[in-house]
């Protein structure tokens, strides 16, 4: 499968026996190599330390606890261990969880609901993508996280005044107002208004009502950006453990 | 009493939520029971249900009104049997004249002791001891003879004293205390002058009458009329002004304070009656009445047993409107519950900034639980006296408010319950049947794969595929139905969303609509209110997909005034006639949920003309989110 050089090498974390069994068996029937499989955050912990792979598939654990372990490796690995992909395989269906793994490192993240993934094929084609430091993201997280125009961090294509102004369009000045509250010409701030429409993907010009183009940036501004900022906020999750 | 009770500071800085060593008088040991309540009248202690304090010191205290009392008892009578014989007046109205003074005496020692921090006892005292003043004018004794002489008016102006300090037990404006300081300048100074300037005229076996010589100093001594007059008035405006446990508690005295004035003016007139016997009878009437006037203010001070039946009677019972409750039970319209929550006091279920504010005109009643303080009571300063009636309605405050607490934990235990149990049966179903399915459909999809190419087995794979598939899309329905797995990490709005892909609603044809806001790790609703809003939103977005017919949904969380806000409306067919107004069980069960946890929950019609259900479900306050909001 994976153009007959090196086998790629994986290991399984998950805390169901049975599912580690049969899905380990499926990944070799596919010609790939489970180097190890983990129950447990200290079997995974031994791993880690003594068996090297390519890609990792976690589960994060929801069922079984409410800490997020399996994320936590995740984003332990992928600070890390930059060389390796991580391949979320699990239940838990969020899009935070899949943003927290790409603000580390944008690239190699795999993200699968395992309900959502009925041919194994699937699987082992996202394992070749994340080994290859590409992205395979489960198409309904794919679409939530859509907003963030490919970005891994809201707003981080706009500059520091860029952002600066488009928070003041939020509150709702004027270009006038805004040029005074920054000290510039109302034209650069024209300038900059432009420039930011263009960045958040809204194009077209104002409709007769004038108000078009600023009430969507507002709009998108508030609704797809701001929404995804308290994944800044979240407090780590610890791993590996003590 | 009081002096060693106010030496202990209690200022109202103690009253801050976050301090619960206000306790009265002294600190109490580890030992010491903590007091039920401590009652205020500008930061001075006036009552508490704190353990009486053994020892000597308190029943010292509360021996000093009754020395005072035994001392001018004592000086009574040795003063009446002395003036016994100079009396002219007929028997059947000596003895009664001469009795006014006692019930004064004795009932303003009652007063004393029984309410420490008022000076109505003291008062009543001081005109018990007055009314027999004059009767020293019985002395061969010279300067006993002035001062009975001087003072024979005295009482009249105790008693206008006493009326005024009803029913605060002081003198309240300023135009009070300029009448009362007036009186007692006024009526002796003119007597006395008049002594100084009628002495040699005065005819000792007459009992200090002058009847050969009038004194300008008596024409003067007519101008007192004008202040009494003053007093008169300022006591009706003082009736006017009071609360209706006021004028319960000295009803009796104000009847029969004016009763007593009508009888004075009457006896007044009745001076130049050619025959004595309608004076003597006006003479009596005024005796009469200011007895009645002097029982009525110890009884309407002290006995307010009906009052309290009445407090207990209100307060039994499951309360809804404790603050109305105590009040009706005090007949104190103006009264004001605050109640504890965390860190603030809450009255009408609004938070009010730091302490509960008192004007000086009320007093201010603490209710401790377990040492806290857990309650206050604003209330007339009246009622700081009444002491029978305070104990009353705070033994039934407290025991409303624990009631009230403890329905609450208890519903909290009840929810948390059923929540644990969810999280189980959620956990259980994805191990034991969600994981497992997706291992088989993997398997059989593989297995398929591996097939050579047989049309029938193919497509009969291809189908049992497509109902496995079907199968767990159902099952992993009613697992994120069953509890939010994820929502630890993704708050409410994190949880809907995952909700609505496992739903799909679109399938259904269905467009959703949603508005919830996301919400930081460090600024999430309480996970209680979370799940509980969780759940309401998923059973109608079932009942909406199963029953609505709907083609759009709206469901909307939002927080408005420390309410959690969830609607969920939709275009559909309404609520169906069969069960009327949508009181089908899942309402049913919505409705239980929500008001475990105080919250409310109301059906009826979208704008669009659909279902609409719309669930309020109150939030803490004052908690760490908001501050950071």
């Amino acid at each position: 499968m994976n153009g007959g050089t090196n086998p790629t090498r994986v290991v399984l974390f998950d805390d169901s026996l049975r599912h580690n069994t049969s899905f380990s068996r499926e990944l070799t029937e596919a010609g790939i190599v489970v180097a190890g499989v983990a129950g447990t955050p200290r079997e995974m912990h031994e791993l880690v330390k003594t068996v090297s792979f390519d890609v990792a598939l976690l589960d994060v654990l929801v069922g079984a606890s409410d800490d997020m372990v399996g994320l936590g490796i995740g984003l332990w690995l992928r600070m890390h261990r930059p060389d390796i992909g991580v391949l979320m395989f699990t239940s838990f269906d969020s899009e935070f969880g899949a943003l927290r793994l790409l603000k580390v490192n944008p690239h190699g993240l795999g993200y699968l609901i395992k309900n959502r993934v009925h041919d194994t094929r699937d699987v082992v084609r996202a394992i070749a993508a994340v080994r290859d430091r590409r992205n395979v993201l489960d198409d309904k997280i794919k679409a939530a996280l859509l907003p963030l125009n490919g970005q891994n961090h809201p707003g981080e294509r706009l500059t520091a005044t860029e952002m600066e102004t488009l928070r003041l369009v939020v509150e709702g000045h004027t270009n006038d107002r805004i040029a005074a509250i920054c000290g510039v010409t109302v034209k650069a701030i024209d300038t900059r208004c432009t420039a930011i429409f263009s960045k958040l993907g809204i194009s077209g010009v104002d409709g007769p009502d004038k108000r078009n183009r600023r009430v969507t940036a507002v709009v998108h501004y508030i609704k797809n950006l701001e929404k995804f900022r308290h994944v800044w906020d979240m407090s780590p999750i610890e791993w590996p453990p003590p | 009493m009081r002096s060693t009770r106010s030496a202990s500071g209690h200022r109202g800085s103690s009253l801050a939520p976050s301090d619960t060593g206000c306790q009265p008088g002294r600190v109490i040991g580890t030992t010491a029971p903590p007091p039920t309540y401590v009652t205020y009248v500008e930061d001075r202690v006036v009552d508490s249900a704190s353990p009486p304090r053994p020892g000597i010191a308190r029943s010292l205290v509360r021996l000093v009104p009754v020395g005072i009392a035994v001392v001018v008892l004592t000086l009574v009578a040795l003063v009446v049997v002395r003036a016994w014989d100079s009396y002219d007046q007929p028997a059947w109205l000596a003895i009664p004249v001469h009795l006014v003074g006692l019930p004064f005496v004795l009932g303003g020692t009652v007063l004393w002791v029984e309410r420490p921090g008022n000076y109505l006892g003291p008062v009543c005292v001081l005109l018990g001891g007055t009314w027999y003043l004059g009767d020293l004018q019985a002395f061969d004794q010279e300067f006993l003879f002035v001062i009975g002489f001087s003072l024979y008016h005295l009482n009249v102006v105790v008693f206008a004293h006493l009326a005024l300090m009803t029913p605060n037990g002081r003198l309240t404006g300023p135009l009070d205390r300029l009448v009362v300081i007036a009186l007692y300048v006024m009526v002796p100074a003119t007597q006395f002058l008049r002594y100084l300037e009628v002495r040699p005229y005065i005819d000792r076996t007459t009992f200090g009458d002058v009847t050969t010589y009038y004194s300008n100093w008596a024409r003067i001594a007519t101008y007192v009329g004008a202040p009494l007059a003053a007093a008169a008035v300022l006591v009706v405006v003082h009736y006017r002004q009071a609360i209706p446990v006021q004028r319960r508690s000295f009803g009796l005295f104000w009847v029969g304070a004016a009763a007593a004035g009508a009888a004075a003016v009457a006896a007044a007139v009745l001076e130049f009656w050619p025959s004595a016997l309608p004076q003597q009878f006006a003479l009596l009437a005024y005796a009469v009445t200011l007895m009645a006037a002097a029982i009525g203010l110890v009884l309407g001070a002290v006995n307010v047993t009906a009052s309290a039946r009445d407090a207990w009677r209100n307060l039994a019972g499951d309360v809804a409107d404790l603050e109305r409750a105590i009040a009706t039970a005090v007949g104190d319209p103006g009264l004001r519950l605050y109640t504890r929550d965390d860190n603030s006091w809450v009255r009408w279920d609004e938070e009010v900034e730091g302490e509960p504010p008192t004007g000086r005109e009320h007093a201010r009643t603490v209710l401790y639980v377990e040492g806290r303080a857990a309650a206050v009571i604003i209330h007339d300063r009246e009622l700081a006296y009444q002491r029978l009636l305070m104990q009353a309605v705070t033994a039934m405050t407290i025991a409303a408010i624990v009631r009230q607490q403890l329905a609450q934990s208890r519903n909290e235990a009840v929810l948390d319950g059923q929540h644990a149990e969810r999280a189980r049966i959620s956990r259980d179903l994805h191990d034991e049947a969600q994981t497992p399915l997706a291992t088989v459909i993997r398997r059989i999809t593989g297995i398929a794969q591996q097939l050579p190419e047989d049309r029938t087995a193919d497509d009969d794979l291809h189908t049992l595929v497509q109902d496995a598939v079907e199968l767990q899309s159902r099952l992993t329905q009613i697992v994120h139905d069953v509890y939010p797995s994820g929502m630890k990490h993704d708050g409410l709005a994190g949880a809907v969303a995952a909700r609505l892909r496992s739903v799909e609603p679109d399938r259904y044809g269905i467009e959703a609509v949603v508005d919830v806001p996301y919400r930081g790790p460090d600024r999430r609703w309480p996970e209680r209110i979370e799940l509980a809003a969780y759940f309401l939103i998923s059973e109608a977005l079932q009942n909406v997909i199963k029953h609505s017919g709907a083609s759009t949904v709206s469901i909307s969380v939002e927080e408005v005034d420390s309410v959690l806000r969830v609607r969920i409306d939709d275009d559909g067919g309404g609520w169906s006639p069969s069960g009327p107004d949508g009181d089908g069980r899942g309402v049913v069960n919505m409705r239980t949920r929500v008001e475990l946890l105080k919250g409310s929950l109301t059906t009826g019609r979208s704008v669009r003309g659909g279902a609409r259900v719309e669930a309020a479900l109150p939030l803490p306050r004052n908690d760490e989110r908001s501050a950071t909001a």
